[in-house]
């Protein structure tokens, strides 16, 4: 926990543009069964967070798609990265395949 | 008198009935018959029907029948006009043969009940004035010898009552016949029957006659004919008419009315002013019959019925078969005759002076009795004045003037015809018609050709209003197609062939055993692995599921490089990872497990960098809604510049479900914007139709394709469907594939 706040690096470059901000944002992350709610500073990449949640669903990183607003988060994204704000979801979706029953 | 009927004047030998041809209206002519009324007032002799005529005797009994069916019996009863003519409408057959002699026929028998029944009692006759004159020197003998001792009685008795003169009528008539029998054409002689009659009868004929004949008017004019004296003649009218058809230019008028017929005749009896009467009974009766059908001219019935009473009248005296069914009351009155009731005679002669020709060629031909060459082919004009030839005591002129009369009426306009036209000939004439045809034809000529240029113009002028109206629809519509963002690309294949070198990289790449190795990415970075594109093309003896069936990450990636190549290039604005403004916008193909999840506000941020105004919004071409609904692929639409909405669904779905959540979705990013959604304003575009995939694996491909073909502003997308020439969508697949490694439509593919 205090690692990753006072050990990011991004920590200074952000804090003038974001004083407001709190270094930590909650992020709730769903797979429409479950909900999970992870703490995780703007700077840290939120791949960490996508495999925590697939470790702690059982499920294989590539299997789960992370969408935040509908875009595909990638695991190098950051929260500073695709704009979230405190309290944002992040969807989980399994992968699709069809091809007509 | 009446001579009315004269048929062959001139020409016994060589008469030919040319007018007498055996046609239907002919019949109307045939037969006349003589009659003794009950009361022996008078009766009228008649010639022998034109027996010339060519007629079987089969035809002669049926056109008797018909005509004793029509004959009117209410004139029978009329027994005040003894004498009665009654006019076959059916043309005597009197068959006889040429030279052959009239057949004696057994006339008496099937007389008595015409008689009796049918005979109309058109005309009282008194004419008979002078009957004295006619004989035909050697026609009776042969008569005389056919006649019965039936019909000498009859006649014998018809003459004590009528007058002395009858006897001479008989005779003539006889000899009429006689020489009509042997030459087949039979002059008939009316003299008897004026002479019985007395001239009060004519009257009604006049009045008849000065209606101008009427056809219907029949029964009326014999009771007319009873009740009027002579004296009474009231048609001065009817002298007009006939005047006016003795005038040469009138003879045409005379063919649609029967007077001028009967004024023909008139002239020629003039004591028996009556024959026109008779001529008028005839047309009166005939119009039941044809008259009007046989000539044109009413001259032509009279003709028939003349000659058929006069056969009629010798039938009844020498017992004759050759009496025809119809019978018409003769009556020697003629309409010109009516018109001068006082003189008739004189009045007839002064017509008939005024014809000079008739009157030249009847005497001497009717005298000499020779037959006259024209009359064999043309209608005789029987020019033979009656009343010249009853005083000369020429019966056959008299006789041959009612046959010539209707043949005159023919001749006379066609005499008239050639007048006309050998004036038109005549070279002044024809000068100054040329000229003035000239004239004529040139301003014909400048006419037409204005007409032409007009025309031309006009042409030229629609031609181009059509043109600049096809090139403003066509304009319209490309403008249209345009804001659609259609282009006519039809001709192309929507699946171009990938080129060898492609070919080779995607085996290549295919070709690997990792599933996880990472081949390529999509627009947003993430990564498509071997596993992914194993769905889009599997490869054999690996894990790739040979169905085929295509992932969300192959399908999110290929929107993604569409809506990236859409993306225009020299925008300033700042790509984020949510986009940014742009004409095709995509949400990803887990957009609909959001949906079912929390519904459509559960995507209400997902659109927050694809436009930040309601221009921004209504400027966007295409929204891609990929669709997974757990083992299929389809494609929603939504297109807020067109307003429109499309479903591709390559199982042929009509995505009603979709089209719903696509207003709400429309609702909601109107409701951004504080704008109103109006569903009105949103149009399935049923027009759309994704082709029909013909296997249970391509549906990812076909929504993918779909996708790029709306993007490239076709209009159909039917060609995806091609199920013939498709391994599956093999082609597509690889071409999709080739797209992505390529890193999206840039380079050799382009959107």
């Amino acid at each position: 926990m205090a690692s990753p706040n006072s050990g990011s690096d991004n920590g200074a470059a952000d804090q003038p543009t974001e004083p407001q901000q709190s270094e930590h944002l909650n992020i709730k992350v769903t797979d429409n069964n479950n909900e999970v709610f992870f703490k995780i500073k703007r700077t840290t990449q939120l791949k960490k967070l996508m495999d925590a949640f697939c470790e702690r669903q059982g499920k294989a990183p590539q299997q789960c798609r992370f969408l935040f607003d509908g875009q595909r988060v990638n695991p190098p994204d950051t929260p500073d990265t695709l704009d979230m704000a405190d309290g944002d979801t992040l969807e989980v979706h399994q992968e699709q395949i069809g091809g007509a029953c | 008198m009446e001579d009315v009927m004269d048929i062959d004047g001139p020409s016994y030998d060589n008469y030919t009935p040319s007018w007498y041809i055996p046609n239907a209206d002919n019949d109307i002519r045939a037969n006349i018959g003589l009659y003794s009324n009950n009361n022996n007032t008078t009766t009228t002799t008649f010639a022998p029907s034109q027996s010339a005529t060519k007629r079987s005797y089969s035809e002669y009994s049926a056109d008797r029948d018909n005509i004793t069916t029509r004959l009117n019996p209410a004139f029978s009863r009329n027994s005040v006009f003894s004498p009665l003519l009654i006019f076959s409408q059916t043309p005597p057959k009197r068959t006889p043969p040429k030279g052959g002699r009239p057949q004696p026929r057994s006339i008496l028998k099937k007389r008595v009940p015409f008689h009796t029944q049918a005979i109309p009692a058109i005309e009282p006759q008194e004419e008979a004035r002078d009957p004295s004159a006619r004989t035909v020197s050697g026609m009776i003998t042969t008569i005389y010898t056919t006649a019965t001792s039936y019909f000498s009685a009859l006649w014998g008795y018809i003459t004590n009552t009528i007058t002395g003169g009858q006897e001479q009528q008989n005779e003539d008539i006889r000899a009429i016949e006689s020489n009509s029998s042997g030459t087949k054409r039979r002059a008939v002689s009316s003299p008897s029957a004026a002479i019985s009659s007395p001239p009060t009868l004519t009257t009604a004929q006049q009045q008849v006659t000065s209606p101008s004949g009427m056809p219907g008017s029949f029964p009326q004019t014999q009771t007319a004919q009873l009740e009027t004296p002579p004296s009474s003649r009231p048609s001065s009218s009817g002298s007009d008419q006939e005047k006016k058809h003795d005038s040469p230019t009138e003879d045409d008028s005379s063919k649609t009315s029967h007077p001028p017929q009967e004024q023909d005749d008139a002239p020629s009896n003039p004591p028996t002013h009556h024959s026109a009467t008779d001529s008028y009974g005839a047309a009166q009766v005939m119009p039941q019959t044809k008259q009007s059908a046989t000539d044109g001219h009413g001259a032509t019935p009279v003709m028939s019925q003349t000659q058929q009473s006069a056969t009629d009248g010798h039938g009844a005296t020498h017992n004759y078969p050759r009496i025809r069914n119809k019978y018409a009351c003769i009556t020697p009155s003629s309409p010109l005759d009516s018109a001068q009731p006082s003189e008739p005679v004189d009045f007839v002669l002064g017509q008939m002076q005024k014809k000079k020709s008739r009157k030249s060629r009847l005497p001497p031909e009717a005298r000499k009795w020779k037959p006259r060459p024209y009359f064999s082919t043309q209608k005789a004009e029987s020019s033979s004045t009656p009343a010249e030839n009853n005083q000369n005591g020429d019966p056959p002129r008299s006789i041959t003037e009612a046959a010539v009369r209707n043949k005159l009426k023919d001749l006379i306009v066609d005499e008239r015809v050639k007048k006309v036209q050998v004036a038109i000939d005549s070279p002044a004439r024809r000068e100054l018609s040329s000229s003035w045809n000239d004239r004529k034809k040139l301003k014909e000529t400048q006419r037409r050709e204005k007409e032409a240029e007009e025309a031309a113009q006009q042409w030229a002028r629609d031609e181009e209003e059509a043109r600049q109206v096809a090139e403003a629809e066509d304009l319209a519509r490309q403008i249209e197609d345009a804001e659609k963002g259609y282009e006519s690309e039809e001709a192309e294949p929507i699946i171009p062939t990938l080129s060898k070198a492609w070919q080779a990289r995607v085996d290549e790449e295919m070709s690997t055993k990792d599933h996880r190795k990472r081949i390529a990415t999509d627009a947003s970075g993430t990564d498509l692995t071997r596993h992914d594109f194993g769905t889009l093309i599997p490869q054999a003896g690996s894990r790739d599921n040979p169905s085929g069936w295509l992932n969300d990450e192959i399908v999110n990636a290929w929107f993604g490089r569409i809506v990236a190549a859409k993306r225009d290039p020299n925008s300033k604005v700042k790509v984020t990872r949510r986009g940014a403004p742009s004409s095709h916008q995509a949400h990803s193909s887990m957009w609909y497990n959001t949906y079912k999840n929390s519904g459509i506000s559960g995507m209400k941020g997902w659109s927050r960098n694809w436009y930040q105004t309601s221009d921004q919004f209504f400027a966007t071409e295409k929204v891609y809604f990929p669709i997974n609904t757990g083992a299929h692929w389809t494609l929603l639409v939504v297109s807020p510049r067109t307003r429109s909405i499309e479903y591709l669904d390559s199982l042929g779905g009509n995505g009603g479900h979709f089209v719903r959540i696509a207003r709400e979705w429309i609702q909601m990013e109107l409701a951004k914007f504080k704008l109103d959604y109006v569903e009105d304003e949103w149009r399935y575009a049923l027009e759309f139709k994704s082709g029909l995939q013909c296997n249970s694996n391509d549906c990812g491909a076909f929504t993918c394709l779909n996708g790029m073909a709306s993007a490239q502003g076709r209009k159909g997308y039917e060609a995806l469907g091609d199920c013939e020439k498709e391994l599956g969508m093999g082609d597509g697949r690889r071409f999709m594939a080739a797209v992505l490694m390529n890193g999206g439509f840039q380079g050799e593919f382009l959107l």
